[in-house]
């Protein structure tokens, strides 16, 4: 379904047709269901937000505005109600010193994560990505498992396209830190 | 950027619990029952103001007859009282009645038109 025909499903559900919205909850739930459980990292928890989340985009259908896919709208709403849960319960995450960062050759991390066959290499990538802030967390899952564009990130996550572009080769050299120095 | 397999395939890897079985139909139930809710509280609000204002128009009504209506009354047989109306209020009296049944005429006619074109929509 593209994104006018979501917003003819949209335009229907505002009309009063209430059980057109659960083609929503069943095309996005799990998508945005795995984004939060990364956040938050309960099932219970994670349950919960996400249901926060369809129940939060159900009562502010009529904002939606159609200048971007539902998806990436629904993520943001999601995205922000994991960061008030986790903001309540006040998580730490380890920090990486920015001189170390800075060290990293370019070189380096672009022939880094090519390889996928090395199984103690994936085992402490996933360590390293449990080790990334909120933040970052969204901005991995996003580009790499639901294919999102820096756009669409800059937009789930009110940042500028460049700010994400920053940001994500930012989290490249973080991720690199983290596995090669064993923070 | 999109070639770090390596990335892609560890946020794969990492299992995720997965949602209950039955997150759907309880989410829907939620919708529901947000729906319900809404109309609910859209009622009552209405309700709300329909009594405000019905309130307000019968306050203001009585102040009308209290400041600019005068009237006596005679009492020729107990219990039926007998309005005498002054030739002032009487004119008032008639243009009161014609903007009273003026406005129940637009408003009939407000309704009538209102309704017709709600059926020629459901069509």
């Amino acid at each position: 379904m593209n994104n006018q025909d979501e917003i003819n499903y949209i335009e229907r559900i505002l009309a009063g047709e209430t059980n057109l919205f659960s083609y929503f909850v069943n095309s996005y739930s799990n998508s945005i269901h795995s984004l939060i459980v990364r956040i938050v990292l309960t099932n219970e928890d994670a349950e919960e937000l996400t249901q926060d989340s369809f129940l939060k985009a159900f009562k502010k259908l009529d904002t939606f505005k159609g200048d971007c896919s539902f998806s990436t709208w629904l993520f943001r709403i999601a995205y922000n109600t994991a960061i008030s849960a986790t903001r309540k319960r006040k998580m730490e995450f380890p920090t990486v010193d920015e001189a170390m960062m800075e060290s990293v050759p370019d070189e380096a991390i672009e022939t880094f994560f090519d390889p996928d066959e090395n199984e103690i290499k994936l085992q402490k990538l996933e360590e390293a990505i449990g080790k990334l802030n909120v933040e970052e967390k969204t901005l991995i899952t996003l580009f790499y498992t639901e294919d999102k564009s820096v756009a669409e990130l800059a937009r789930v996550l009110d940042l500028s396209p460049e700010n994400v572009k920053v940001k994500l080769y930012r989290v490249r050299k973080k991720l690199y830190v983290l596995m090669t120095k064993g923070i | 950027m999109n070639n770090d397999k390596a990335i892609i395939k560890a946020l794969q890897s990492t299992e995720i619990p997965r949602l209950s079985a039955d997150f759907n139909l309880r989410m829907m139930a939620e919708v529901y029952r947000a729906v319900e809710r809404k109309k609910k509280r859209a009622y009552v609000l209405g309700l709300c103001l329909i009594s405000g204002v019905s309130l307000a128009l019968i306050g203001l009504a009585v102040y009308v007859f209290y400041t600019y209506f005068s009237m006596n009354f005679k009492f020729e047989l107990p219990g039926l009282p007998k309005i005498q109306l002054s030739s002032a209020t009487k004119s008032i009296y008639a243009f009161s009645t014609y903007i009273a049944l003026l406005s129940l005429m637009l408003i009939g006619l407000d309704n009538y038109i209102r309704r017709k074109w709600l059926t020629k929509k459901m069509k």
